[in-house]
């Protein structure tokens, strides 16, 4: 049962903490402390248990899918941020410190309302049960610490390389982490029938699972599904061009500004 | 700023019109009802008609909350403690498609057949 809980904190930890290394390693290219983070996690830890009491009403609304509504919001509304940021950084002549610190800042604290809220959901299972609790706090810890490990990993692997190579590698991410989030908002409203849905376009569970360690650090890096349909290869592919689009006007603007 | 700004507001709105407009044609889909009592599912096979989109109405009838999961479906969704929670499904290829209750793995367990 221990193991069943590590699992599910490391899978809810593992992809906060890949954005919020990413987010850390933007202040740090900057010269700016990382304090940014600690208002943020405040607000995200009470928007997350404010979440979490209300899921009841939430899951209610609109016959029943309310749930997926509001977390497909959350998704988005990570996704048009995630995008300021890619513009913003973008603009190396005109960055404005404070900012970039708010867009990140709003990032952090809406990733750790979907995550944190599951979580809080999860444990609040266990409260009752005394004679488990602190077994489930134990196994949630180590699953938390592995989740942040990874996220320290990645970390250390985009600030320690060379200037040049670090900045493409997170502008690569950006734009992966930014497409998944529009895809997962698509798939929500897929599972809440806002959104048409057809049988996947392709299967590729054979190759790698998406239950695997390894499936599940894609899902967090690259959001891999195994079994997509065209609606959410629509959104990737559409989010990816929204993106390019902007970063391409940016870099046309910042050549006139010269 | 501003025109980058407009450009993120214009195209949220374009697709949340789309999705109305969906949401408003979709027709009812036929309903499948799948409980939780004691970390298991009841019943724990449930056949459903291939190609076609279902409902799935999950009763938990535990005190506790329960994630429905599925990879094979991709889907995941909280149902919390003594509530419902609705699920659509499909249209499915015939085959099985299991699926797990993620907060009690060893014990919630389940099949959907599509046939």
């Amino acid at each position: 049962m221990f193991l069943n809980i590590i699992v599910t904190v490391l899978r809810e930890t593992l992809e906060a903490g890949v954005l919020i290394s990413l987010l850390l390693s933007v202040g740090h290219s900057h010269n700016f402390s990382a304090f940014w983070i600690v208002p943020s996690i405040t607000v995200g830890v009470f928007g997350a248990f404010f979440y979490a009491i209300n899921l009841g009403y939430i899951s209610d609304w609109a016959g029943y899918v309310g749930q997926e509504l509001f977390n497909a919001s959350l998704h988005f509304s990570i996704f048009i941020v995630l995008a300021l940021i890619i513009s913003v950084l973008e603009k190396p002549l005109l960055i404005k410190t404070q900012t970039l610190k708010i867009f990140l800042s709003i990032v952090a604290a809406l990733a750790f309302v979907r995550e944190g809220g599951e979580l809080f959901v999860f444990y609040s299972g266990y409260i009752q049960n005394s004679n488990i609790l602190l077994g489930a706090i134990a196994s949630g810890v180590i699953g938390l610490s592995i989740g942040a490990s990874v996220g320290a990993l990645f970390y250390y692997l985009i600030t320690t390389m060379p200037a040049h190579y670090s900045a493409k590698l997170r502008m690569l991410m950006f734009y992966f982490l930014s497409a998944g989030m529009a895809l997962q908002g698509a798939k929500l409203l897929i599972q809440a029938d806002w959104l048409p849905s057809y049988q996947p376009l392709w299967d590729t569970n054979q190759w790698l699972p998406e239950n695997s360690f390894v499936g599940q650090l894609v899902y967090a890096v690259f959001a891999y599904e195994a079994t997509p349909s065209i609606i959410e290869v629509t959104f990737y592919v559409c989010a990816v061009c929204i993106i390019f689009s902007l970063r391409f006007r940016n870099k046309v603007y910042v050549h006139s500004e010269e | 700023m501003g025109r980058l700004i407009n450009n993120l507001i214009s195209w949220p709105l374009l697709i949340i019109s789309c999705v109305l407009s969906y949401n408003v044609i979709a027709g009812d889909r036929p309903v499948f009802v799948l409980k939780i009592k004691d970390h298991l599912f009841y019943p724990s096979e449930i056949e459903v008609p291939a190609r076609q989109k279902i409902k799935l109405l999950v009763i938990n009838e535990d005190p506790t909350a329960e994630e429905f999961e599925s990879y094979k479906l991709n889907r995941e969704k909280i149902i919390l403690g003594n509530r419902r929670a609705i699920i659509f499904i499909g249209p499915l290829k015939s085959g099985s498609y299991p699926f797990f209750g993620e907060f009690n793995m060893s014990t919630a367990q389940g099949t959907l057949i599509a046939k």
